[in-house]
């Protein structure tokens, strides 16, 4: 019987030859890119050992392999290889000890510590990298953030192992293209969020081509932004869908706005002279300046939003990797921001523009009420904000993102309010979903709107304003009270915003 | 006290005063009948801009049919 595992220094070369197979050789896998992204990720994370798990039953491979696989004439393998990786040194010894439970607590409890999860080497031909879940990146201060992440266990002869991460995997052009597998990340997200099935990506594509498709579904080959939005409700979601292309949509920011909350952002970029794409967004980079001037397509106008301030995304990009990035740069027309990742052309080397042309968001069907809905009440108020603040444009940032009550009752409790308006928002009944947008000048928080996610559009969702500076609310007061302000705030504001307003300050 | 006595605790501790930091603003004494123009004037403009959002949440067949593929 052979070795059931296999121990082994982290390396390139022991990398690759751990990933091959009969079909793809050592140094084949040394010219993938997604291969070589692999070992790039796995050494800025401080991987040192490497478990090789022979004869593992993946479900994900096992629904592709019980779709396709196992109808062709050539017999491909229905099991695969399982790598895990480990921070530490491993030996096989202190693994066989480890499983076994002949090892000291604390250094059981060190050596899971340093799991940085693990990798499914598919039996195939080519797209032999099968589900990956890996450790992120770290914070670098508290620049980055993987929001759309979720705490997985992985069982290694029965030791329990835990890591947080997104799963990912790499497209097989068989049963899944790009489209597929964004969906399929984002899916395993919105399952711990909204506790809504998680597919396997033969399954996603199958349901998306439901309902008549331009040609074979399978082998697949994409979806249509259409399908993909039937997949969406497949699983009980609604897909918000927005056209990025010549808008007035602070792309960064809404993606901000979703991400910040967990909810996965699939962004759909079109590649320099290639095609669409899709990337499912993980998370940002918050520089404390801003680093964009504008976030918004050509001579659209847009509030100052939280976005300028975010230079990178991350994203599981099948053609490229988990958690890649995407720096985000400025636009001359057309797209709201130009994205820059690991995409290059082949025959030139030259770096590829990825452009944005549309954001999926496969959201709760309670959250109704969208960024852009927020967007115009924000719009009305900056306006009336121009009046008692210099230089607007450059003084005022909107922090707006979606929150659930009891996310926000929890961090209210730190913003260090008064005793009565704290008692007053805490035993105060909230709807489950909120859009909170906060209001910054000069970088000082001194206003926040509560709005209704659940409500209606057309109907008016602003729930509260909480004033957090009282030299702040004592200026916008003296404005909103004034007689002779009246008339051109209710055409600024609507009357029921303004009444709001002046309501939150009595 | 026998164990499993629950542990008698004092008031909690005070949060921390905020530190209240200065921002500069236009108006402590507005001129209120020339920020009103000054808001009039712009009305047009801030309905045009919320125009714009209102149109971008307009989504085309032309967008639901395009081929995502690479």
């Amino acid at each position: 019987m052979t070795e059931p595992f296999e121990a082994l220094q982290f390396s390139s070369a022991n990398l690759f030859g751990a990933l091959g197979n009969k079909y793809c050789l050592q140094d084949d896998v040394a010219n993938q890119d997604h291969a070589n992204y692999i070992y790039r990720y796995l050494s800025a994370i401080g991987a040192r050992t490497i478990i090789v798990e022979h004869n593992y039953t993946d479900g994900d491979y096992l629904e592709d392999f019980a779709s396709y696989y196992v109808r062709c004439y050539e017999p491909y393998d229905r099991c695969c290889k399982r790598l895990h990786f480990f921070g530490e040194e491993v030996t096989a010894d202190l693994l066989r000890n480890l499983v076994l439970g002949e090892i000291a607590p604390e250094r059981a409890q060190a050596l899971c510590g340093s799991y940085l999860g693990f990798l499914v080497a598919r039996p195939l031909p080519s797209a032999i990298v099968g589900r990956t879940i890996l450790k992120t990146y770290g914070p670098d201060g508290d620049r980055r953030h993987y929001t759309v992440v979720r705490d997985y266990e992985s069982h290694l002869f029965g030791t329990k192992l835990s890591v947080r991460s997104l799963p990912f995997q790499e497209q097989d052009s068989v049963l899944a293209a790009c489209a597929t597998v964004a969906l399929w990340c984002a899916f395993h997200k919105t399952a711990d969020l909204f506790e809504t099935t998680a597919p396997r990506p033969a399954v996603i594509t199958g349901s998306a081509n439901r309902g008549g498709h331009r040609g074979r579904p399978i082998p697949s080959h994409g979806l249509s932004i259409d399908e993909m939005c039937r997949a969406v409700r497949d699983v009980g979601l609604e897909p918000e869908l927005i056209d990025c292309v010549d808008k007035n949509v602070p792309l960064v920011s809404l993606a901000y706005g979703h991400l910040r909350m967990g909810i996965p952002v699939i962004l759909i970029v079109e590649i320099e002279n290639q095609g669409l794409h899709a990337v499912t967004l993980t998370g940002y980079s918050m520089r404390e300046k801003r680093v964009l001037v504008q976030e918004v397509a050509g001579t659209n106008t847009c509030i100052p939003m939280i976005g300028l301030r975010i230079d990178e995304f991350y994203g599981h990009d099948d053609q490229i990797g988990p958690f890649s990035r995407l720096s985000i740069g400025p636009s001359a027309a057309t797209y709201p921001v130009l994205l820059h990742g690991d995409w290059k052309d082949k025959a030139t080397g030259k770096l590829l523009e990825l452009r944005p042309v549309a954001a999926l968001i496969p959201i709760y069907n309670k959250i109704r009420v969208t960024f852009l809905d927020v967007q115009v009440w924000l719009t009305r108020l900056t306006s009336v904000l121009g009046l008692i603040v210099p230089d607007p444009t450059l003084a005022i940032e909107w922090d707006l993102s979606l929150t659930t009550t009891n996310e926000y009752k929890a961090t209210v409790r730190t913003l260090g309010l008064s005793p009565a308006v704290l008692g007053r928002i805490l035993l105060t009944p909230q709807p489950r979903f909120m859009w909170r947008a906060l209001l910054r000048v000069s970088d000082v928080e001194v206003l926040e709107l509560l709005v209704d996610a659940t409500d209606m559009a057309r109907s008016f969702p602003i729930l509260g304003a909480i004033w957090r500076h009282a030299g702040f609310r004592s200026a916008l007061e003296t404005l909103l009270k004034a007689p002779a302000m009246q008339p051109s705030l209710t055409d600024a504001l609507t009357r029921r915003f303004l009444n709001l307003l002046k309501e939150s300050l009595s | 006290m026998t164990s499993d006595a629950p542990e008698i605790r004092g008031p909690s501790p005070e949060p921390a005063p905020v530190a209240v930091k200065q921002i500069a603003l236009k108006m402590q004494q507005p001129d209120l009948r020339s920020a009103a123009a000054e808001l009039a004037r712009r009305i047009d403009e801030i309905k045009k801009s919320i125009a714009t959002v209102e149109e971008a949440k307009v989504v085309t067949q032309k967008l639901l049919q395009k081929e995502v593929s690479i």
